[in-house]
C-alpha cells in the first residue's frame, strides 16, 4: 500500500481522489462517509457528466493520460478502482519515463 | 450504466483529445466571443435590454453582517473572474469582448428601514424593490453585466441581489460563485487577504480556443453527426392550452410563471431504483417521462425534440470559471406505434449517448436540420444530481430568497435535481402560453407518468394518462414531411466587410445579394434551401427569435445601423439587399471606418 509511484505512495493517490470527490462531487470538506468499496455510480455520486470530470481531473492532477478504452466501469465504479486504475496509469507514465 | 453510456464517454474524450491545448494568453487584441456569447449577442440587438437573459438570485441574509468583508469579497470576485469585467461590442463585423481592468467594487445600498412600517408593509416594499432591481435592464455594450445590491432592512437583517446577464454567467457559475464568494467572505471577515489561488485560465482563452477548434474537421465531424440524427424533419410539441400565442411573441413579452415540484421520498426512491436496474441515468428516465407528457398534453403528437442545457466545461481549467459555456442539446423523440416506457427509455439512452458525446458543438452551428422555422426553445428539460453548494457566510444564517417576475424566451422549461434521494425542481412556463392551473396539471400529470413508468415499465404508454389532451383546432398539426431536400450551404460569409470594400462598384450590388440569401439561408432557415424563390423575410415564415438572430447578425457583420422594422418591411430580399448597399456606402462616406454598433442604441428601437 506504501509503495511509491512517481513521487506519490499510494496512500497519497487514494487521499487526493477521495478528497477531490468529496469536495467537487459530495460538496463537502470533511469525510463523506463514503467507504473504499462503495459503488459511486450506484449511491448516485457520479453520474453521466460526472465521469469525466474525474477524467479531467486524473489527467490534470497526476499528469497521466487516460485513453478512451481506460472510460469503463471497471476503473470508475469505486474509490478503490479509480485509485487502482490512476496507480497503473502513474507505473506507466514512470516506466516511459525510465525507458 | 448500460455500454452505451460508456462508450459515450470514450467517443467525447477521442473527439477532445484532438483540440488544441487551452493555455493562457499575455494579451488578446480584440478578444472574440464564444459561439455561445455570440448567439445572445445577436438576440440582445433587435430586443435590447430584454430581461429574458437576467440570471439574479437573492438571499436574505440574518445577523451580524460584516459590510467591509462583503464588499471586498465581491471586489475580489470580480477581479478573479474577468467574466465580471467583461461587456460585448462589435469590431469589424465580429462580436468582440471587452474586458475591464479590475477597479474598486461600489455595493450600492438601499434601505428599507422603517421604524413606523409594519412588517408586512416592508416587505412588499423589498418584493417591489428585488423586482425592479432584477430585471433593470442590462447594456451588454458598456455595463458591467454583473451587478449586486444590498438593502438593508434592520440593523442585523439584510437581503442580498447578484444580478447576472446570461452572457457571462450560467447554471454551474452558481457553483463557483457561492464556493469563491463564500470562502472570500470569511476570509475577509476574518481579517485576511483573499485566499484564492489564481485562475488557470480565462473566458477570453476559452473563446479563442473554441474558435480555433471549432473550424475544419472537428467541426464538420460535430456537424455530420447532428445531420445525420437530426435528419427527419423536426416539431416542437404542439401543446394544448387555453390561450394558444404560439411561438410569435417576442421574448421580451413573455411573462415567465413558475410553479415548483417534489417528488415525494417514495417515488424518488422508486425512480433511483428504477433507473439502477434500467442501466440508465436519472437524467434519462426523468426525460423519458417528459416526452410522455408532451406527447400527452400535445394530443398524441408522435415526434417532437425537446432541448436540454449541457454545463459543457470542457477542460478541468473551466470549471473553475464562472461564465457562459452552456450547450443546448436537441433530443428528438418518436413515440409512433404506442410503445412501452421501457422502449422509450432505451431510445432516449441512444440519444443522450450520442447527444453527450457531441455536445461541443454550440445549436447555431448546427446546419442542414430542419426545424422548419420553429423555435428551439420550446420545450426544455434539464436535471442535475449533484448537490448545489450553499451560500455560506460566517455568522450569517443565508436563506434564498424566491424573486417574482422576468420573462423567458421559452414556452416550457423543467428543471430537476436531485438531492438526498429526493427529486424536486421548478417548472417554469411562458404566462402567454399557460395558465397556472394548466401548468399544475402539467407537473400532476408529471408525477402519475413516473409512478405508472416505475411500476409498469412494460405497459404501453397510451395507458399512462388515458385522457389525451388535445390542442385546439386553431393550431392545425402540421404534416410531418418526410425527408426534406437539402442544399449544400453557402460559405460562411464573415468577411463580407473586406469583400464589399476590395470590390468595385458595379460588383457590389450582386456581393451584397449573395451575402445576405446566403445569411439567411445559413442563420435562418439552418441551411435549408427554400424550395420557392427567395421573398420577403416576412413570407419565410420565421419566428421571432430566428429572425433576431438573423438581423442582428447582419447588422453586426455589415457594421450597419438599420431598425429591424426595414428588416420585415422590405418586399423581397434583393430590395433589403439595395437598402443595406445604401446604407453601407452612406457609411463608407460620412466615416472612413464603419462605426460600431453600440455606439448608436437609439437606432435599434424596433
Amino acid at each position: 500500500m506504501n509503495e511509491t509511484v512517481a513521487s506519490y505512495t499510494e496512500e497519497q493517490v487514494a487521499q487526493i481522489i477521495r478528497a477531490h470527490i468529496d469536495q467537487e462531487f459530495l460538496f463537502r470538506t470533511k469525510d463523506s462517509g463514503l467507504a473504499d468499496d462503495d459503488s459511486l455510480i450506484a449511491r448516485g455520486v457520479i453520474d453521466s457528466m460526472g465521469i469525466f470530470r474525474l477524467v479531467n481531473f486524473l489527467e490534470q492532477r497526476f499528469e497521466i493520460s487516460v485513453s478512451p478504452p481506460d472510460i469503463v466501469m471497471e476503473n470508475f465504479r469505486s474509490l478503490q478502482a479509480i485509485r487502482a486504475f490512476t496507480v497503473t496509469r502513474l507505473r506507466g507514465r514512470d516506466g516511459q519515463e525510465t525507458d | 450504466m448500460h455500454p452505451d453510456i460508456w462508450r459515450a464517454f470514450q467517443q467525447l474524450h477521442a473527439l477532445r483529445s484532438e483540440a488544441p491545448p487551452l493555455v493562457l494568453r499575455e494579451h488578446i487584441e480584440d478578444p472574440p466571443a464564444s459561439f455561445q456569447q455570440e448567439r445572445l449577442w445577436y438576440l440582445d440587438q433587435a430586443n435590447p435590454g430584454g430581461s429574458a437573459y437576467h440570471l439574479p438570485v437573492a438571499f436574505r441574509l440574518s445577523g451580524p453582517l460584516d459590510w467591509r468583508a462583503l464588499r471586498l469579497a465581491l471586489e475580489a470576485l470580480e477581479h478573479r473572474h474577468e467574466s465580471l469585467r467583461t461587456s460585448f461590442d462589435s469590431s469589424r463585423g465580429k462580436v468582440v469582448q471587452r474586458v475591464r481592468a479590475p477597479g474598486a467594487f461600489v455595493l450600492p445600498t438601499v434601505s428599507l428601514r422603517d421604524e413606523a412600517q409594519r412588517p408586512e408593509q416592508q416587505e412588499a416594499r423589498l418584493r417591489e424593490a428585488l423586482g425592479r432591481e432584477a430585471w433593470r435592464p442590462f447594456d451588454l455594450h458598456r455595463e458591467a453585466l454583473f451587478r449586486a445590491t444590498l438593502f438593508v432592512l434592520g440593523a442585523r437583517e439584510h437581503v442580498l441581489l447578484l444580478n447576472f446577464h446570461h452572457i457571462i454567467y450560467d447554471g454551474w457559475s452558481q457553483d463557483v460563485l457561492f464556493r469563491d464568494l463564500s470562502e472570500l467572505y470569511t476570509a475577509f471577515h476574518e481579517g485576511g487577504s483573499a485566499p484564492l489561488p489564481e485562475l488557470d485560465v480565462r473566458c477570453t482563452d476559452h473563446a479563442l480556443w473554441q474558435r480555433k477548434w471549432l473550424q475544419g474537421s472537428a467541426r464538420e465531424a460535430l456537424q455530420a453527426y447532428w445531420r445525420e440524427h437530426l435528419k427527419e424533419r423536426l416539431h416542437g410539441p404542439r401543446l394544448a392550452s387555453r390561450t394558444r400565442a404560439g411561438n410569435v411573441t417576442a421574448p421580451g413579452l413573455r411573462e415567465l410563471g413558475r410553479l415548483p415540484i417534489t417528488l415525494s421520498p417514495e417515488l424518488s426512491n422508486a425512480i433511483l431504483q428504477f433507473t439502477r436496474e434500467a442501466g440508465a441515468t436519472v437524467y434519462m428516465v426523468l426525460l423519458a417521462a417528459f416526452h410522455v407528457l408532451l406527447h400527452r398534453h400535445s394530443g398524441g403528437q408522435e415526434r417532437h425534440f425537446v432541448c436540454s442545457p449541457i454545463a459543457n466545461r470542457p477542460q478541468a481549467e473551466t470549471e473553475r470559471l464562472i461564465g457562459y459555456f452552456v450547450n443546448l442539446l436537441v433530443l428528438p423523440a418518436d413515440l409512433r406505434g404506442d410503445p412501452s416506457f421501457q422502449q422509450l427509455l432505451e431510445q432516449v439512452r441512444g440519444v443522450v449517448a450520442g447527444a453527450l458525446a457531441h455536445q461541443d458543438l454550440p445549436v447555431q452551428l448546427l446546419d442542414g436540420v430542419d426545424l422548419g422555422g420553429e423555435p428551439l426553445s420550446q420545450a426544455l428539460f434539464a436535471f442535475e444530481n449533484t448537490p448545489r453548494f450553499p451560500l455560506q457566510l460566517t455568522k450569517l444564517d443565508v436563506a434564498p430568497v424566491e424573486l417574482e417576475g422576468g420573462t423567458c424566451d421559452f414556452d416550457l422549461f423543467l428543471a430537476l435535481h436531485e438531492e438526498k434521494g429526493v427529486i424536486s425542481g421548478t417548472l417554469k412556463f411562458s404566462r402567454q402560453r399557460f395558465e397556472t392551473d394548466e401548468a399544475a396539471r402539467l407537473l400532476r400529470d408529471f408525477e402519475t407518468i413516473l409512478s405508472r413508468a416505475v411500476s409498469a415499465p412494460g405497459q404501453a404508454l397510451s395507458a399512462f394518462l388515458p385522457d389525451l389532451i388535445v390542442p385546439r383546432a386553431d393550431t392545425p398539426p402540421e404534416p410531418i414531411t418526410p425527408e426534406p431536400a437539402r442544399a449544400p450551404l453557402p460559405p460562411p460569409s464573415t468577411d463580407v466587410l473586406a469583400a464589399l470594400g476590395a470590390a468595385r462598384p458595379e460588383q457590389r450590388r450582386a456581393l451584397m445579394r449573395d451575402y445576405l440569401r446566403g445569411t439567411v439561408i445559413r442563420v435562418a432557415l439552418r441551411g435549408q434551401t427554400p424550395d420557392v424563390a427567395f421573398q420577403s423575410l416576412q413570407e419565410l415564415a420565421l419566428d421571432s427569435l430566428r429572425l433576431i438572430e438573423l438581423t442582428g447578425r447582419i447588422r453586426t457583420e455589415l457594421s450597419i445601423d438599420m431598425p429591424v422594422s426595414h428588416f420585415f418591411e422590405a418586399t423581397s430580399v434583393d430590395v433589403l439587399a439595395d437598402e443595406l448597399l445604401t446604407r453601407w456606402l452612406r457609411a463608407q462616406l460620412t466615416e472612413p471606418r464603419a462605426p460600431a454598433v453600440g455606439g448608436r442604441r437609439e437606432l435599434l428601437t424596433l
